[in-house]
């Protein structure tokens, strides 16, 4: 059987078998969670064998009917966060939900939008596309409104749906309109033109794949969803999901389009930095500024590929390749310490993890702290931390444009980045003072199993910082396999 | 029958805007999702205008009945919000269910 394939199909297929197994023939030991592990540990199993095989060819495909699907070194980036994050959110489940009763369909549910995502991600077919689209879209709305008891997360989900719908839409009307010009929905063999149907499909898709990547105007939905959402989810939504229909839209726009769109993505992104950091100010919520704080690091990757579209030059993919890697380890470490604090404290989303409640944190959970800090001083971009080399490169990439407006709208978003350690450095003070607002000497225990996978992240986040060349090999050719598909 | 192939193309535009306007205009979830369909009816309409255009009336005739089977589910899972906002809030305006804003 075709490696690949087994990879996207399984987790898909077998989910409704493991919750009926789980679920309604309750065995002895056989649970749900117990099995949804085993199908990851197979998973893996299967991700090593992929990568094993990419490590010498360029590709690996499938070919079945209509569907294709094509793995390449960053849809193996992409696919190994999507499971290494996925096992994270299975795993500290427990802590974040504890006492519901609907956490073996929260499991089930998961590993629909692992199968889908990693799809979409490897799919090159642009009908294959939006029907793994549509499958991420649909987990990703029964996962925000997974406590349905709270009127708010189901709010957040309905305002979900619909933007996410209304843009799937227009996608269908784009690809309608991309068949009827170049009578084929195969990317890799389409001839980029310039036709006024061409020019329309890509506003569809610019304006349908920017809602799930939250692209300019169309991120209303975001904050709520990701307050919302069980940590996990968010950590998995901001780290892998948006950044794929992110990849997906360029890749689309590259294939079909003649034009400069990659001046779209440019002014897109200075909006997404500027607004996104402006409302991250506001924010009392802790989980609600690390969701507009991923509106902004959106915009930072963005801006990167944006650069390397428009200068014709890998500097700038490869500078939003890293960011993106970086934040898939930046963002999730800052969630799952936001639910470890909240778990603490005995708090939920009815009763949010504020800033203020972190007085004298440091006092009693030093090493949680001091991971917390590296979070947030990676995301604000401090030198020894990843967050910083992706900055930099973003940044050289785009003075290294040469060309003087590119120079100055770098220069917009490097004050950007200036503003941003305004809320993130504020959070850190707040952790040092000493008049404790909320009752840290009660808090609950944290497990130390539930410690250890915080902490790797966080050595990761440092390790990188200090040494980013240990992973060229995975970002060089991740990087040659985006710019050629953009170029 | 290229009139036939205008009138389609003609209607998938229609649709298509038809909804766009709607989404704008109405105020009650239910509407919304009417909408939302009017947009789905577009897309697929236009998918097979295509196909007629392009000679791939098989192709694109597939693609439509994927379409509409998936169409379906999403709007299954949006419906089942709109109950479950019906059941638990009373109502089914806009205004009232979202409260606080962004």
């Amino acid at each position: 059987m075709n490696t690949l394939a087994t990879f996207v199909g399984l987790p898909i297929l077998a989910s409704p078998l493991l919750y009926i197994i789980g679920h309604e023939m309750p065995l002895s030991r056989l649970n749900t969670k117990n099995l949804v592990t085993i199908l990851f540990i197979v998973l893996w199993v299967l991700f090593t064998r992929i990568a094993t095989v990419l490590a010498t060819a360029q590709t690996l495909t499938f070919e079945y009917a209509m569907i294709r699907l094509e793995i390449n070194s960053l849809s193996l980036i992409v696919s190994g966060f999507m499971l290494l994050l996925a096992s994270l959110a299975i795993y500290i489940a427990p802590m974040d939900i504890t006492g519901h009763t609907a956490l073996d369909s929260y499991y089930v549910t998961i590993l629909v939008l692992v199968g889908t995502t990693i799809g979409l991600v490897c799919s090159t077919d642009l009908f294959n596309l939006w029907v793994w689209f549509e499958g991420t879209a649909i987990t990703s709305y029964l996962l925000v409104a997974f406590y349905k008891q709270r009127e708010e997360a189901v709010e957040a989900s309905l305002k979900y749906f619909v933007q996410t719908a209304t843009g799937s839409m227009l996608i269908v009307f784009g690809i309608a309109l991309v068949f009827l010009e170049t009578q084929t929905l195969d990317l890799s063999v389409m001839t980029a033109t310039n036709s006024p149907f061409v020019i329309i499909a890509v506003a569809l898709f610019i304006m349908g794949f920017g809602v799930k990547a939250a692209l300019f105007p169309n991120w209303a939905w975001l904050p709520d969803a990701y307050t919302e959402a069980p940590t996990g989810v968010s950590a998995l939504l901001s780290a892998v999901v948006t950044i794929t229909a992110l990849i997906v839209l360029v890749k689309i726009l590259a294939a079909i389009s003649a034009m400069a769109w990659g001046t779209v993505l440019l002014l897109t992104a200075i909006f997404n930095i500027t607004l996104g950091n402006l409302q991250a100010i506001q924010q009392t919520d802790l989980k609600r500024l690390l969701a507009y704080s991923s509106i902004c690091h959106i915009g930072y990757i963005v801006f990167a590929l944006g650069i390397g579209v428009v200068t014709a030059s890998p500097l700038g993919v490869r500078a939003g390749v890293l960011h993106m890697v970086a934040h898939a380890l930046m963002k999730p470490l800052g969630f799952y310490i936001v639910a470890i604090f909240s778990y603490a404290l005995g708090r939920d989303n009815e009763n949010p993890l504020r800033i203020d409640d972190l007085h004298g944190v440091f006092h009693h959970y030093p090493m949680l702290t001091g991971t917390l800090i590296i979070a947030l001083l990676g995301l604000a971009g401090m030198p020894l931390t990843i967050g910083f080399v992706s900055k930099w490169q973003i940044f050289s990439a785009g003075v290294q444009s040469l060309s003087l407006w590119l120079i100055a709208l770098t220069v917009i978003v490097a004050l950007n980045t200036g503003l941003s350690f305004v809320y993130y450095l504020s959070v850190i003070t707040h952790t040092y003072q000493d008049d404790e607002s909320a009752t840290w000497q009660q808090a609950r225990h944290i497990p130390m199993t539930m410690q250890l996978p915080i902490y790797a992240l966080a050595i990761a986040v440092i390790l990188l910082g200090i040494s980013p060349n240990i992973i060229n090999w995975l970002i060089n050719p991740a990087t040659d396999s985006l710019f050629r598909a953009l170029t | 029958m290229m009139t036939n192939v205008f009138v389609l193309y003609a209607l998938a535009w229609g649709l298509l805007l038809v909804g766009l306007y709607g989404l704008m205009s109405v105020r009650t979830l239910l509407r919304i999702i009417i909408a939302l369909q009017l947009m789905a009816k577009g897309g697929f309409v236009m998918l097979i205008v295509s196909g007629v255009i392009s000679g791939n009336v098989v192709l694109s005739e597939s693609l439509a009945l994927v379409v509409i089977s998936v169409d379906t589910l999403v709007m299954v899972i949006g419906l089942a919000l709109v109950v479950h906002t019906k059941q638990h809030q009373q109502t089914l305006n806009v205004d009232d269910v979202i409260h606080g804003g962004a």
